[in-house]
């Protein structure tokens, strides 16, 4: 086969300035054998998306890229986020959020408590749950964190530019989020963007606000809220929409590169017929973790359930490539278990030099930004040697 | 009425369609009832039928307000559907009427009567019958002609494959002679259309000809007077009749009938396709034809009265007698395997190699599919053995294969252009053939001697015809056939281990890889004449059939729609255990052929090195510095037999390699994993031949570095090779320029000196 007759979707997964970095390495390593260029859909998530949308956005080489994608990872985004937080003109939006939007929601919070509190001594009826129903943040949140990680976004590297504007030729990208009220996947792309239970978006979007949205942890970053208008069936109406990160929904990115999705009933439907997944997760825990209090417990329940849906991802793109539905695909994975390697590089960077390196968006040190990006170019190469030595 | 030999399914059509009639609004009345007479009798239902509901248009049937139809219900209704007759013969001669008076209602019926339907479905159709005729719709233009009918009555049946002659502009007819050859006992071939000659040969067989321009009623006459008479009508008079029959009367030997065959344009395939004749053929008796014989020759006024006494009552008295014409002229019928794969080979001229289990099948498909020539090429003989699932017949035991093969194919269609020679294939192509002539190679052989034997005497041809491989593993349970475009640069040769390799690479054909290319020999091949006859395969003639189709599909399928430079192989397993058929097509990649500037060895680059080492100078660029050389081994193998290099595997540099703007040295850490790595992936097919490296600004010329670690390949290490490929690609850093060059171990002369080795290129 040749590759003319592959349509590659790269999928770079989420996991903060960790990601960025290996997913850097990957895309070294692609470049090196020409793929990155046949790339025909990127599709990012969270960390992902940072890396994702600076290339597609960018028309720079891919040298001048990587060096860009190095100063910004040692700087890190976190002082850029701190600043436009707190000394900027969004400081003051923050601030007017919080005593109109945000002071409305905790009142409606703490009624709400009271009437959860009348139904604990027994006095309920469906006139309350209605009420309490309606009590629910009635207000968007104008202004908040993750808008001032969207304005530093913008004003440092995406200048203001929108999603239909991609630089690259011939490439679609796909930034993925998730719609917290309607618990589904949302899509930012550069050929259309939504949810199916919304539909289209009828005006397009700032690339820095759909990075931002996708990497907002709902952890530590509030969600985008905001009333958008959407066209589903021909018919145009306004949802009230609340974004946050992508990983919520799909941590790899991969969920829209799979083949067999009907654009009927979903955005972004693709092409794709060979799957690049560059992800960055940690791989098998050694079990030292002992999750006691509550929190550790959730920690250590929330990773489970993203380890579950790692793994049923791979075995499904085991699957696909069995069936003949993908002609193939590719997983560089940061937490790849070394052993398993048939035929690794000698001066493979081990997994346990990296995997623990945390999701952050903190300044990152040239040795950790190196050692990251050098695993996942060797992971990427020596997959390619290894199993499509003809791409 | 007496219900006695009624039967439950004639009971059933009687209770539905008086649940019919009387739901009509007295559309359809039924009008008189006669139950069967006897056991298994017809129960016959006469109907009146209001026809004012169709709409009358030019051409149509002019029905009665109330039409008569007369309903014959068989006995086995419904498993049997009944006949519709009209009550009158007024529309004797129109289509769709036959006998004069019966409906002809279903093409196909097997397909078109439904038995669950019952009397429901049939007023239906005879409904939509009715409508149709009143508008003139029974032959609507974008289908083909209802032919007319004729009803045979003689044994004698002819069989036509070629296309009449075409009537002149204006012409109102054409007349000759058609040639006759014999099919058989029961049948004659229209072999040849001539014009009429002034005599013709006495020792062939002919039929008078005549085609005229106008239609023949939709039944043919069935009395010679009223033949004659509807000819008349159409411009061909007795008189002139006449003659034809006493000319061609004149060339048939005594006791034999002469056929006049009869064609007028009634036929048509499709819309828009100008009308075509309808051929038909009409016997005249032996004793006629001698009548006629005696009008013309004899003297004697008292014969030639008798004679036309005779010719009289044939004229006046006797019916017609009609033979049975199955028509398969191309501009009337369609092939039955038209728009299949089979049809590429129709016209196409095919070699076929080996004509055992393979090509014996292989060949039937060939000479049925309409392959115009065909050279069978084989040096064994039949022996009783290979009865079992060869193409052989039992008399043909002592025959050389391809000898018999070419009887076989030949019964089958002796249209096609059949040769066969005696040639061992292991030798080379058999020198009379010419390679250039055939559409098609088929190398049935499944013998590798065979294939590296052509590909060695085709090394010097830039394209070929297209080739297919075929062989079946030792119990006839996998298959592999390879088709290989024109330009795809790979030889026969190439292309097996081009199979192996997607076998051992492929996870799901990695059965294959170990069917066909086992590692160790378990136990010798099945011998089946032990310790006399060579080892062969077990399979059944269904398993050959099998493979023999699925591979001649394979081929027909990829023709059709391949590019000229691309080589493909099917893998398929067959239907044993029933329930495990498989089947895969790779893409064997396209050649990527150099030349070794040195000895002139051929080599085969695959994608896979060639990515590799582009991928690697652009690591090496943006890593260090694109004026650095840098490089890597080489794995593949080295054919000397067939002077070619394959070079499957391009590594980057061993980490302890250095790598400087002047030289490469060729570390070796980690060398020995990759390449045992890549021979257990490859089923040993993949090792070490060489190095590459960079000049990133000069000539892929080797310095005099280059040719110190060539001989420290060569002569300094445990275990030295033969031979060893360098590849330099000059001018890496800007336009890359690849040369080959292979080390060979006696160029080198090793002068002991007090340190070191000195080298010598010769």
């Amino acid at each position: 086969m040749t590759t003319e007759e592959y349509k590659f979707g790269l999928a770079l997964s989420g996991g903060g300035s960790r990601a960025a970095a290996f997913h850097l390495g990957c895309m070294r390593a692609l470049n090196d054998r020409s793929i990155l260029d046949q790339v025909c859909t990127i599709s990012t998530v969270s960390g992902g998306s940072v890396i994702g949308a600076l290339w597609a956005y960018s028309n720079d080489n891919f040298d001048e890229f990587d060096a860009r994608m190095q100063a910004i990872l040692r700087k890190g985004l976190k002082g850029g986020i701190v600043r436009y937080t707190l000394f900027s003109r969004t400081t003051l939006k923050i601030a007017a959020t919080l005593v109109s939007s945000g002071v409305v929601a905790a009142v409606c919070s703490v009624v709400r408590l009271a009437l959860s509190l009348l139904g604990v001594i027994g006095v309920s009826n469906s006139a309350l749950r209605k009420l309490k129903k309606a009590l629910q943040a009635p207000l968007p949140r104008f202004s908040s964190r993750t808008t001032a990680f969207a304005e530093f976004l913008d004003s440092e590297f995406f200048k203001g530019a929108t999603l239909k504007d991609i630089k690259r030729k011939n490439l679609q990208i796909i930034i993925n989020a998730t719609e917290l009220r309607t618990e589904s996947a949302y899509r930012f792309g550069s050929m259309e963007s939504g949810c199916w239970r919304f539909g289209k978006l009828v005006d397009d979007t700032k690339v820095a606000k759909a990075v931002a949205a996708s990497a907002s942890f709902p952890a530590i970053l509030p969600a985008l809220d905001e009333q958008r208008r959407y066209i589903k069936r021909g018919e145009t109406s306004t949802h009230r929409t609340i974004v946050a990160d992508g990983g919520v929904y799909d941590n790899l990115g991969t969920s829209c590169l799979i083949p067999g999705r009907n654009s009927n009933f979903s955005t972004n439907v693709t092409e794709t017929n060979f799957i690049i997944a560059c992800v960055a997760g940690q791989g098998i825990p050694d079990g030292s973790n002992l999750p006691y209090f509550w929190p550790s417990r959730m920690v250590a329940t929330i990773s489970t359930i993203h380890r579950r849906t790692h793994s049923m991802t791979f075995d499904l793109l085991h699957r696909l490539q069995s069936s003949g539905e993908i002609k193939g695909f590719l997983l560089p994975y940061l937490g790849q278990n070394d052993s398993a390697l048939p035929c690794p590089p000698k001066d493979l960077v081990p997994r346990d030099a990296t995997f623990d390196y945390p999701t952050d968006f903190d300044p990152m040190s040239q040795k950790d930004l190196d050692m990251l990006a050098l695993r996942g170019e060797q992971l990427t190469r020596n997959l390619i040697e290894t199993y499509f030595p003809e791409l | 009425m007496v219900a006695e030999y009624l039967s439950w399914g004639q009971q059933l059509a009687l209770d539905q369609l008086t649940d019919i009639a009387s739901a009509s609004d007295d559309a359809i009345e039924i009008v008189r009832t006669e139950l069967p007479s006897s056991e298994g009798g017809l129960l016959v239902l006469r109907l009146s039928i209001e026809t004012s509901g169709y709409q009358f248009q030019i051409g149509g049937f002019k029905f009665r307000r109330r039409e008569p139809i007369i309903l014959k219900i068989p006995s086995k209704f419904p498993l049997q559907p009944p006949s519709a007759n009209f009550g009158h013969k007024r529309f004797l001669g129109r289509a769709h009427v036959q006998w004069g008076n019966h409906l002809c209602l279903y093409q196909a019926t097997d397909v078109e009567w439904s038995a669950s339907d019952g009397m429901f479905g049939f007023i239906k159709r005879l409904d939509q019958w009715l409508r149709d005729a009143a508008r003139n719709q029974l032959d609507p233009n974008d289908a083909p002609l209802h032919p007319p009918v004729e009803y045979p009555s003689s044994d004698t049946k002819f069989a036509v494959d070629i296309n009449t002659p075409e009537l002149a502009n204006g012409a109102f007819f054409w007349v000759g002679a058609a040639k006759l050859t014999t099919r058989n006992k029961y049948c004659y071939d229209i072999s040849e259309w001539s014009e009429m000659p002034e005599q013709l040969p006495k020792d062939e067989r002919f039929a008078a000809v005549v085609l005229i321009n106008q239609p023949m009623p939709m039944e043919y006459p069935s009395t010679t007077s009223e033949l004659l008479n509807v000819l008349q009508d159409r411009g061909i008079s007795f008189s002139f009749l006449f003659s034809i029959l006493k000319l061609l009367a004149l060339c048939q030997k005594d006791g034999e009938p002469l056929y006049f065959i009869l064609g007028a344009p009634m036929r048509r395939r499709a819309a828009d396709e100008p009308l075509r004749q309808h051929l038909t053929a009409w016997k005249m008796d032996s004793e006629h034809v001698k009548a006629l014989r005696t009008i013309v020759l004899s003297d004697s006024g008292e014969v030639t009265e008798e004679a036309w006494n005779l010719i009289l009552d044939w004229a006046t008295k006797t019916p017609t007698e009609w033979c049975r014409v199955y028509d398969n002229r191309p501009e009337v019928t369609y092939r039955r395997d038209q728009e299949t794969n089979a049809s590429w080979f129709l016209e196409k001229r095919v070699v076929l190699l080996g004509c055992g289990a393979l090509g014996s099948h292989m060949g039937e498909y060939l000479v049925r599919a309409g392959v115009k020539k065909l050279s069978l090429v084989d040096n064994s003989t039949v022996n009783p053995g290979i009865l079992v699932r060869q193409q052989f017949r039992h008399y043909q035991v002592g025959y050389s294969k391809q000898s018999g093969l070419a009887v076989q194919l030949g019964s089958i269609n002796p249209k096609v252009e059949i040769d066969h020679k005696y040639a061992d294939l292991t030798k080379g192509w058999p020198d009379p053939l010419c390679l250039q002539e055939f559409d098609l190679v088929i190398d049935a052989t499944a013998s590798r001697r065979v294939a590296s034997a052509l590909q060695h005497d085709w090394d010097a041809l830039e394209s070929t015809p297209p080739i297919l491989r075929g062989s079946i593993n030792g119990n006839a349970t996998q298959g592999i056939s390879t088709l290989k475009m024109p330009r795809s640069g790979f030889g026969p040769s190439d292309l097996i281990r081009q199979t192996k390799l997607a076998a051992f690479h492929t996870q799901e054909l990695n059965d294959f890889a170990r069917a066909f290319w086992p590692l160790e020999q378990h136990k010798p091949g099945f011998q089946p004449e032990p310790g006399c006859s060579e080892p062969t395969f077990l399979g059944s003639a269904a398993d050959v059939a099998f493979f023999a189709s699925s591979f001649f599909n394979f081929s027909a399928y990829m023709l059709q729609r391949e590019n000229d430079d691309v080589a493909k192989a099917l893998f398929v397993s067959a239907c044993n255990p029933p329930d495990q058929m498989f089947s895969r097509i790779i893409d064997l990649g396209k050649s990527d052929t150099n030349n070794d500037v040195s000895h002139d060895y051929r080599v085969l680059v695959s994608p896979a090195a060639r990515r590799a080492i582009e991928g690697e100078i652009k690591t090496n660029a943006r890593t260090g510095s694109s004026t650095d050389e840098t490089g890597g081994l080489l794995l593949g193998e080295i054919d000397d037999a067939l002077k070619t290099i394959s070079i499957d595997v391009a590594t980057g540099p061993p980490l302890d390699s250095i790598k400087s703007s002047d030289h490469f040295l060729c570390g070796v850490e980690g060398t020995e994993e990759q390449c045992k790595f890549y021979a257990e992936k490859s089923g040993n097919s993949t090792n070490f031949v060489g190095v590459w490296h960079t000049h990133p600004v000069s000539m892929p010329e080797p310095s005099s570095v280059d040719l110190e670690a060539m001989a420290q390949l060569l002569h300094c290490q445990e275990k030295t090779p033969r031979h060893v490929v360098m590849l330099i690609v000059g001018f890496a850093a800007t336009r890359p320029l690849w040369r080959f060059h292979l080390f060979r171990k006696n160029q080198f002369q090793v002068i002991h000196i007090e340190k070191g080795i000195a080298s010598n290129d010769n």
